[in-house]
Formats: structure tokens, C-alpha cells, sequence
């Protein structure tokens, strides 16, 4: 058994004066004594009783009586063992540094990703409330709609047709009123409004057919303003732009369909989809005589 | 927090905010007009590969003015693709206005197409009064030429 501990275990702890005194008795045992002894030391050290300066003092009484045959120094020892598995150890270091460094950089960049699209989502939100904030109006309105400055229709409703074309392609005609245009077309479904504020008159109703398609409209004036009610045989395309301002768009359900209601300075403007035809009132009136004039086409 | 990290969450929020100014400035910009009450145009396929292109515009009222400034017809062959093929002016196709109308309801182009190739227009629709006006553009849907 090599030394466990060097000479300088002893200079450092201190123990000569009492090693002097405890293990002086172990000098008259032979080497046999001695290594039953350390042996059994050692086996209690493993058992969790360790007692080092017996163990010790065991060693150097067997180093008097029975010393090795070669010289051992520790030190050299452990720079061989070294540069023997210098390779090896090389690997080893270079395989810690990549898991230091790895690990920490995929993680750092998991956590950005988690960053940047927690930042998106909080940019996405922040970018709708303002703009809602600043159309004034919920934020559910202004998801719903496009811009603030013109309202396109796309609905499609499912009951007026035009079932007779007395004109011409490019001809056009007026009638005496909205009724007579309509039938003069066999348009049955319902229409046109049977109340009109009293302040208007009707001044005109035309119609027109270009390239296959039929217009009708019929214009009320009055003092300080106009109503305008017109009528678009679409093809379910190129739907009607209308200019709008900032006030949101709302939907009246009237008669089973839904009329889009805007607001236009001090017009107000409604449009929807009855069939194939695209109908629109556009005038100086209030939102309610607007609403009541929807109300009397059904 | 990483310098990365807060490099890209302080890039967001500053995209954030100047999308921000940018939505309410150009909220602001786009004003409802006092010429035009709404308009639309549309591309209609005749036989022969005829297309014609319709202009629907609605006043504000009687205005001195109002039709089609400008129309750019756009041609294509497999509907992704588009090249321009016509172009025309009020100021040389004089059927493309209108005076003393509230509204203007016309074909005043016509082209002669290819069979099979697709169309679509651009339309810069005008409303005007007392020296006055509003323009605005509208694109149509393409349609597809027919023989």
C-alpha cells in the first residue's frame, strides 16, 4: 500500500507530537501486524469511520520496517498520467465547452423567438386600438371595416330580378315616377320607398341600358339638398365605392336584409343587395328619416 | 434581457408606434367628397372579343362635370400578368364626360380583345362644380374575352 498522504500531511496538521504519543506502541509490531491493522482501518473508513491519523501512523511505521523498493513521486506520476491521455482530455474539454456554450445559445435563441412574437402580437393590438381609438369608434367596428374613407358592398341578397328589357343596348328612357320604371323592367320584389320627406320633390327618373346592364334612377331635390335613389343591375362584381367619413358603418335589418347605413358629412347613404340589383339612397336627411324611408320600401 | 432581445422588442414597438401615427395621419388624409357620392366600373366582355368598359359615377348633386378622367385598359394571358394596352384621356375620347349631370352612366371605351386573354381597368372617376372637382381611382375585376 503507497502512502496516502506525504510527509507533508504530517508537517501540516501538526499530529507529530501526538502521533509521538498514540502510535509509538505500533513500532514493536512487525509488517504483518501492521498491515492486518491498516487493512482493518481501512475497512472502517470505508463504513464511515475514518481515522486518518491512524492510518497514517500505520504507513509510516510499515515505511521504518518494510519500506518500498522504489521511489514514488506523485507528481510526475500524475504529469505522465496526463500527457499519456492528453488526447483524450483534450475531447473531453472541448466537448464541456460546446455543451457550455450550446446549450445556453439555443436557449437564448428560444427565448428571443418567444420575444419577438410576443412583441408582434402586443404590436398587432396596440396598432387596432389606436386605430379604432382614432376612427372613434369599438374595436370590433374597425376590424369589420376597411377604410374610414370609402365603404365597397359585397353582400348578395336573394330576391329581386329583372325579368323584362323593353331598351335598347344604349338607349335610355324616362318615367313619371320610380314604380313605372320598375315594372317597365318586371321588377317585382320590393323596391322602391313609399315614404319620402315632404320637403322633396321628385324631380326625375331615368333609365339606361349599357352594354347589357340596367341603371335606374330617381332624383327628389328640395330647398337645401337632394335624395338620390338608384338602382344597378351587378353581375356580383365590381361593387360600388362609396365616399364615406369617419363615422362607422352600421347594418339596419329591414324587410330580411341587411341595408348598410354611412355617413357622409351631412348625407347620409344607404346600400344593399336585393337579387341582382344593387340599391343605394344617398340625400340630405337625418339617420331616422333615412330609417324610415327604408322602412316603407317593405 | 440579452441585448438581442431587447434590440427586436424595441424595433416592434417602434414599428408599432409609427404604424400608429401612420394609420391616424392617413385616417386623417382620406376626406369623404364633396363632388363624388360614389362611383364603379367594370370590364364587359362582348362576342368577337369585344370589351367595353363601363363607367358608373354618382354626384353630390348636379355638377358641372362628371365622368371618367382617365381609363387604362390592362391586358393579360393568363390572368396573373397584366400589361397595358390602352390608354385614354376625357380630353381625347369626349364621351368620357359628362356636364349638368348628377350622375353618368356610359360605355365611352371600347376595345377590340383577343378571345381567351383576360381584361381589366383602371378608372380615374371625376366629379366637379364651381371650379372644383374630386378624382378617385377604381380598379375592375378582370374579365375574360369571349369569341
Amino acid at each position: 500500500m503507497f502512502k496516502m498522504f506525504g510527509n507533508s500531511h504530517r508537517k501540516r496538521s501538526g499530529y507529530s507530537g501526538e502521533w509521538s504519543q498514540n502510535y509509538e506502541h505500533l513500532k514493536e509490531k512487525n509488517a504483518e501486524q501492521l498491515t492486518d491493522e491498516l487493512a482493518e482501518l481501512i475497512e472502517a473508513a470505508a463504513n464511515g469511520h475514518c481515522d486518518m491519523a491512524s492510518i497514517d501512523a500505520h504507513l509510516d511505521a510499515l515505511d521504518e520496517i518494510d519500506p518500498l523498493a522504489f521511489e514514488i513521486d506523485v507528481k510526475a506520476s500524475y504529469n505522465s498520467f496526463m500527457s499519456k491521455h492528453a488526447v483524450e482530455m483534450e475531447r473531453e474539454a472541448t466537448r464541456a465547452t460546446v455543451a457550455d456554450v450550446s446549450v445556453p445559445r439555443k436557449k437564448h435563441s428560444q427565448n428571443i423567438r418567444r420575444l419577438a412574437t410576443l412583441a408582434a402580437v402586443a404590436a398587432v393590438l396596440i396598432c387596432t386600438l389606436v386605430l379604432a381609438n382614432s376612427v372613434n369608434t369599438s374595436i370590433f367596428d374597425a376590424i369589420a371595416q376597411w377604410t374610414s374613407g370609402v365603404f365597397s358592398f359585397e353582400k348578395e341578397a336573394s330576391f329581386a330580378t329583372i325579368k323584362t328589357n323593353p331598351l335598347a343596348e344604349g338607349d335610355s328612357v324616362s318615367f313619371d315616377s320610380l314604380e313605372d320604371a320598375l315594372n317597365a323592367f318586371g321588377i317585382t320584389a320590393p323596391l322602391a320607398p313609399q315614404y319620402i320627406p315632404d320637403r322633396f320633390s321628385l324631380d326625375e327618373v331615368c333609365a339606361a341600358n349599357k352594354a347589357g346592364n340596367i341603371f335606374i334612377s330617381a332624383f327628389y331635390i328640395s330647398n337645401d339638398g337632394y335624395i338620390k335613389l338608384r338602382y344597378n343591375q351587378t353581375a356580383g362584381s365590381d361593387f360600388r365605392d362609396f365616399e364615406k367619413d369617419d363615422n362607422a358603418t352600421t347594418l339596419y335589418d329591414c324587410g330580411g336584409i341587411g341595408h348598410f347605413l354611412i355617413a357622409d358629412k351631412e348625407k347620409e347613404k344607404a346600400c344593399w343587395q336585393n337579387g341582382e340589383i344593387e340599391c343605394c339612397i344617398t340625400g340630405n336627411v337625418t339617420r331616422e328619416e333615412l330609417k324610415e324611408i327604408i322602412n316603407s320600401i317593405y | 434581457m440579452k441585448n438581442s432581445s431587447k434590440r427586436i422588442l424595441s424595433f416592434l414597438l417602434t414599428l408599432c408606434v409609427i404604424s400608429s401615427l401612420s394609420a391616424v395621419i392617413a385616417l386623417a388624409a382620406v376626406q369623404s367628397s364633396d363632388y363624388l357620392d360614389s362611383y364603379r366600373a367594370t370590364v364587359v366582355a362582348q362576342s368577337g372579343g369585344r370589351i367595353v368598359i363601363l363607367v358608373d359615377v354618382s354626384g353630390c348633386g348636379i355638377m358641372d362635370e362628371i365622368g371618367a378622367n382617365a381609363i387604362y385598359l390592362y391586358e393579360s394571358q393568363d390572368n396573373v400578368n397584366f400589361y397595358r394596352v390602352g390608354t385614354y384621356n376625357h380630353n381625347d375620347y369626349p364621351a368620357m364626360m359628362t356636364s349638368d349631370s348628377t350622375d353618368y352612366y356610359d360605355t365611352p371605351v371600347t376595345y377590340s380583345g383577343t378571345p381567351g386573354y383576360y381584361y381589366k381597368a383602371s378608372v380615374y372617376v371625376y366629379a366637379g362644380k364651381n371650379g372644383g372637382g374630386d378624382q378617385r381611382n377604381y380598379l375592375t375585376e378582370s374579365k375574360r374575352a369571349i369569341s
